[in-house]
């Protein structure tokens, strides 16, 4: 039954749509008239969301955040990394992709005999962005701190056995083993100097107790207490950090007045590059730039991180894993080109151990080829019928927009053509790192990245090792092997022609045979506005922030 | 079609014309996805090409040699969207299989028996209603590990309550019900009763939400993919092509298909469980409706 | 109600107390249920959460994994670890995350804020368009107008959520520019001086408002795909409820007694309707609640869903706790609101709810 008034019904509904339509048309003017508010001194910077004009002074760098802490002695992961290396001073720093470290808050070091002793002398003119100057108390402090911790990267100092300054310029840091790659390792972020005084007067602790007593955290995490370049401005751990040059700098001046780090997920980085809300995304995979279009300048280059696959050495665990000739059918049966192609421009096969940017790397031409006869041939010497393996992986992760899975089913086909037969396990990361450690994997897919690039933390693969006992690969397995890992142990870092020598010595005989198969290292792609000049890669920062700047 | 025509058809056919709610065309539509998708899940393999081969070039464009693209791997997305009913439509039967079995279960115990019962299933059945539905479903599979069979689980643990609330709800109204009470009186077995007037209460709202939650259930287990705790590569799944496809939005067609193939299997449920509501159950549209 | 016995008001305030004070008991019981759900779910994990938060290589130093166990109170047996959790959580501290050292209920305040602005707007946005559209629906009924809408809502409940915010902001954004990228604000623009956490009321509050308008803008593209699902359901269902009251008899007596045709409506129909309303209200929340895990990520939003997902991949237990405990809370509050305002409107609910 049809209500009879119904076109009065509708003249109420015609009149809401339009007072509906008229709300909306305020609202847009209101919204695309107006200037947003925006802090003085940003100069350049146009309204709203434009894209900012050329030679602008600020950087927006969208970035994936995984930033936990910015306090230099608990940080572990990249964000931070990248950011504290600007906001603090270190003793010696790498510049840019250069191999071995070069001198920052260090003038000069000297190392004793045995690689147990080193002497550095500090510059005279460092001063903190408070005006103090830098002395060898505030590097006493914040190493001892980064030990005393315990916090994540406290293992990185576990070796330093003192740390002394017997005088305002000299520091003294005597190691409990022979070090040669202390000069990299202080270089890295998590060796930052910070203003003792400072942090002590908000809640810093160096001393044995300072896991209960150091409270500094929260206010490192809102203040920087560094002598960089930049100092930290604002830190919303979700969405937003800010830096902003700093003025009394004692080395070269920053490249920016301010540089904004903004969380925004990998997908949506390229997009907001091209359209202009951000000048540089330091997450993209190669195939996500490919089709990229607009005023985009493309920087790319190998990561020092590199993938391998692991096959476990206890037979308990699996004996087709273990089995010798097995090994040698995945080593030859693994397609590298193949997987360096689906992985991007600017990936290379890592030719040992050692990836292509670290001192000490094997040349190109030494690398494993795939041999499909060889492996057949390893497989049928086997006497394994129908050899099947596990691999296992983390579902969850990625690195520069790649994902294990990605690359694990790769793999699966390229060894089915060979006649192995490989089942995939994925798992959330937290689960197979426990796998990992437990050394229950039988294969497993991995990725390294040094702590610092020097060549050293790779010896981690030789019997033994860190990496070698979670495939359950002892310390008396192969003595000719581990007698070469010693010797490279013990080269100096600043005697090339030996690191290539011994270096090369341990990455050949893992070639010939051992459960580790160095994959490739994928590129690294930097998106950024065409304006934005000098942007170098770094083994340490992932990029040289330090060197960044404008047209 | 005349009254006299439509008597014709009948007789000829033997069987009903689609009358009433089935007539209209969106619900003609809907049944057919509905009815493809069970078809495709079923033939799917059969009549497609490998969707786990990588032999062409990735990231292509929609052509005539593939219809959908491909992806960033070099696989036919058609292919994979085809096998991918394979992976979600049976799942999502089962989990609203599962959810309805363990909900009416515990809703019957609890509409039938009353009283103590009653208080602490529906307790537990508030309980985890306060949980929100992707919340919920995400730690369990999380905790789980990820894997398909623990987004199923999952999404079991966390959508029986409403079936419960269903079942309860009708078994409550059969028990009180005027026409039992008369019955009884007139001298029928109650437990025949009973049994027959709790058939015939429950089984139009069980159905009708049954067919409702297929349409949620797949955007469950499809959001729980998309977040890699579902479907582990490379098996095609819709939820886990999404995630694939979004690093690559500019080559739209590697997560637009996929998604558009979740939508669509998600509007044919949906419809279909709209004309099941009209045809079986028209009163409790506006319970229907909020209990989910 | 003026004229009444004082003896009767003081028995209908009585009823209204017995039935506030019976939700809340129910309520706190649910609380204290999902503290437990919570804690048993997150120690179902097979993992070590100190390896997931440690890394590789600090994981291999027992010293380090002590001391965060110490820190983190891992080293208790597990009832221990649940009565302590208890009792924190009495005083409003949900425990150190596992993944920033800090407290959970720092995170949480400042996540908090975000998800609530995103679900007001979103709510605001449902119940306009839901009842206008639901009801022009209704009064249009089987004409073009009506057509579209009900396609269209079929649409909007059948989209997988995820899908419509990469659409959305891959259309909106990027080929057409409508839309600002992510985020609450633009990277450049400084954050208003904190009063509420709301970014909008805080601008207003301080005058700013070009930052206003800024904010509302970029609320508008997340809240629209959040509030998708719920919009649909909730035109439908008006659309449904206005249908049903349109042919009552209640209706055409009024109109044959010659009332106007507007206070009709407004007067009747959408009264009549309002209960429902008010409950599906209520779980259009939830569903919100539920969907920002999916949608928060892609506008860099941060929220508590984003961060429930993060917490949950990376194992950090007190945060997935507090989380899980924070909405499950909430949406009790919500659920007793809900169910007050029902009983205010709806007097027989008080009497034997």
């Amino acid at each position: 039954m049809r209500l009879n008034d119904v076109a009065g019904l509708r003249r109420v509904g015609t009149r809401a749509v339009a007072l509906v339509a008229i709300g909306a048309a305020a609202f847009a003017i209101g919204a695309c008239g107006s200037e947003s508010d925006r802090p003085t001194g940003a100069a350049g910077a146009s309204g709203g969301d434009a894209p900012a004009a050329k030679g602008s002074d600020t950087l927006v760098w969208a970035k994936s955040f995984d930033v936990e802490s910015l306090d230099p002695a608990r940080l572990h992961e990249v964000t931070g990394s990248i950011v504290t290396s600007v906001l603090y001073d270190r003793l010696m720093t790498f510049v840019g992709d250069e191999p071995t470290p070069s001198p920052m808050l260090a003038e000069s070091y000297e190392a004793s005999r045995d690689q147990r002793t080193f002497t550095f002398k500090l510059r005279e003119d460092a001063v903190f962005s408070d005006g103090t100057p830098v002395t060898s108390a505030d590097v006493v402090f914040s190493f001892r701190r980064l030990r005393n911790l315990n916090a994540a990267p406290s293992y990185l100092a576990a070796g330093i056995r003192a740390v002394e300054a017997p005088d305002r310029a000299t520091v003294v840091i005597e190691m409990s083993e022979p070090t040669p790659g202390l000069p990299a390792l202080v270089a890295s972020s998590n060796f930052s100097v910070l203003n003792a005084k400072l942090v002590k007067q908000n809640g810093g602790d160096d001393s044995k107790a300072a896991v209960k007593r150091d409270t500094a955290q929260k206010f490192l995490d809102k203040t920087s207490a560094g002598s960089g370049q930049y100092t930290l401005d604002g830190y919303d751990r979700r969405s937003r950090i800010t830096l902003a040059a700093n003025d009394d700098y004692w080395g070269t001046a920053a490249g920016f007045r301010r540089i904004i780090l903004k969380n925004v997920p990998t997908e949506n980085q390229l997009l907001e590059v091209q359209k202009g809300t951000a000048q540089l995304a330091l997450d993209l995979s190669p195939s996500q730039v490919k089709n990229v279009r607009g005023d985009v300048r493309l920087t790319t280059g190998p990561s020092v991180t590199f993938f391998f696959l692991t096959a476990n050495t206890d037979k308990a665990v699996s004996a087709t894993a273990a089995d010798s000739d097995v090994q040698e059918a995945i080593r030859y049966g693994i397609d590298y080109d193949n997987l360096v192609q689906l992985v991007g421009d600017g990936a290379v096969q890592t030719p040992g151990i050692l990836p292509s940017t670290i001192a000490g790397h094997l040349p190109a031409d030494q690398a494993i080829r795939r041999d499909v006869e060889r492996a057949k041939a390893a497989l049928a010497r086997s006497g394994i019928d129908n050899p099947k393996l596990e691999l296992e992986y983390p579902s969850d992760f990625t690195l520069n927009g790649l994902s294990f899975g990605t690359i694990a089913q790769r793999l699966q086909s390229q060894l089915r053509e060979v006649g192995l037969e490989l089942e995939l396990k994925p798992g959330p990361l937290a689960t197979t790192l426990d796998n990992w450690r437990g050394g229950r994997e039988q294969l497993g897919l991995w990725t390294q990245t040094p702590n610092s690039p020097a060549p050293y933390d790779f010896l981690s693969f030789c019997p033994g090792g860190d990496h070698a006992v979670r495939v359950n690969w002892d310390k008396g397995a192969d003595a000719t092997l581990t007698g070469a890992c010693e010797q490279a142990a013990q080269t100096p870092l600043d005697d090339t022609a030996a690191l290539d020598e011994n270096f090369g010595a341990v990455q050949t005989q893992l070639n010939e045979s051992g459960p580790f198969f160095p994959l490739f290292q994928p590129a690294q792609v930097v998106a950024s506005a065409s304006w934005v000049t000098n942007i170098r890669f770094s083994n340490s920062y992932f990029v040289d922030l330090a060197q960044i700047g404008h047209e | 079609m005349s009254a006299l025509a439509q008597a014709k058809w009948r007789g000829r056919l033997r069987v009903g014309l689609p009358s009433g709610p089935w007539r209209q065309p969106v619900v003609v539509v809907g049944t057919t996805i509905a009815a493809l998708s069970l078809l495709l899940s079923a033939i799917g393999p059969w009549i497609v090409s490998d969707p786990l081969a990588q032999d062409a070039a990735p990231l292509l464009a929609p052509s005539t040699a593939h219809w959908f693209g491909t992806d960033e791997l070099g696989r036919d997305v058609f292919s994979r969207v085809i096998a991918g009913t394979r992976t979600s439509v049976p799942l999502t039967l089962v989990l609203v299989f599962g959810a309805m079995s363990i909900g009416a279960l515990l809703g019957a115990v609890a509409g039938y028996f009353g009283k103590w019962w009653d208080e602490v299933i529906m307790r537990v059945v508030d309980l985890f209603f306060a949980f929100p539905l992707t919340i919920l479903a995400m730690a369990i599979a999380a905790s789980l590990g990820p894997s398909l069979r623990n987004a199923v689980i999952a999404g079991i643990v966390a959508r029986w309550p409403a079936f419960a609330r269903v079942v309860r709800g009708a078994m409550l109204q059969a028990r009180t019900a005027d026409y039992v009470s008369a019955a009884r009186l007139l001298g029928a077995s109650p437990r025949r009763i009973l049994a027959v007037e709790i058939a015939r209460n429950v089984s139009g709202p069980l159905i009708v939400l049954g067919a409702l939650e297929v349409a949620t259930g797949m955007l469950l287990l499809s959001g729980l993919s998309f977040l890699g705790l579902g479907a582990q590569p490379p098996t095609p799944e819709w939820g886990a092509m999404v995630s694939e496809g979004s690093k690559h939005l500019a080559e739209w067609w590697v997560a637009g298909f996929p998604g558009m193939a979740i939508l669509g299997v998600a509007v044919a449920f949906n419809v279909v469980g709209d004309a099941l509501r009209d045809m079986l159950d028209p009163d409790t549209r506006a319970e229907t409706e909020a209990g989910r | 109600m003026p004229g009444e016995p004082r003896a009767r008001r003081a028995g209908r305030h009585a009823a209204l107390g017995r039935f506030v004070a019976r939700r809340a008991a129910g309520g706190l019981l649910l609380v204290i249920g999902i503290t437990f759900v919570a804690f048993v779910l997150s120690n179902l994990v097979p993992a070590d959460p100190a390896t997931a938060a440690l890394g590789d290589r600090a994981s291999g130093d027992p010293e380090i994994v002590a001391a965060f166990k110490e820190r983190y109170g891992l080293d208790e047996p597990l009832p221990v670890q649940y009565v302590n959790y208890l009792g924190r959580l009495v005083q409003g501290d949900f425990g150190p995350s596992s993944q920033t050292g800090q407290s959970v209920s720092d995170d949480l305040s400042a996540a908090i804020p975000a998800t609530a602005e995103l679900a007001l707007v979103a709510i605001v946005l449902t119940l306009v368009f839901g009842i206008v559209l639901g009801t022009l629906a209704a009064i249009h009924r089987g004409r073009w107008f009506d057509q579209i809408v009900r396609v269209v809502t079929l649409l909007g409940a059948s989209a997988p959520s995820f899908w419509l915010a990469l659409i959305a902001f891959y259309l909106f954004f990027f080929k057409l520019g409508w839309a600002p990228p992510g985020g609450r604000l633009d990277a450049q623009e400084a954050m208003p001086p904190e009063v509420t956490g709301l970014v909008t009321v805080d601008a207003l509050l301080n005058g700013r408002f070009a930052t206003f308008w800024s904010a509302l803008w970029h609320l508008l593209l997340p809240s629209f795909v959040l509030a998708a699902y719920s919009v649909s359901f909730m035109v439908r269902f008006t659309r449904s409820a206005v249908l049903e009251v349109l042919g009552s008899d209640y209706v055409l007596s009024a109109y044959a007694k010659g009332l106007p045709k507007r206070k009709v409506i407004f007067g009747h129909v959408l009264r009549a309707a309002l209960p429902s309303v008010i409950t599906l209200t209520g779980l259009a929340f939830a569903t919100l609640l539920s969907g920002t895990v999916l949608v928060e990520s892609i506008f860099s939003w941060p929220g508590i869903g984003e961060y429930a997902y993060l917490s949950s991949t990376a194992l950090d237990l007190n945060a997935v706790m507090g989380v899980s405990i924070f909405i499950a809370v909430v949406y009790v509050i919500v659920n007793l609101v809900v169910d007050l305002l029902y009983g205010v409107v709806d007097p027989r609910i008080r009497v034997t709810g």
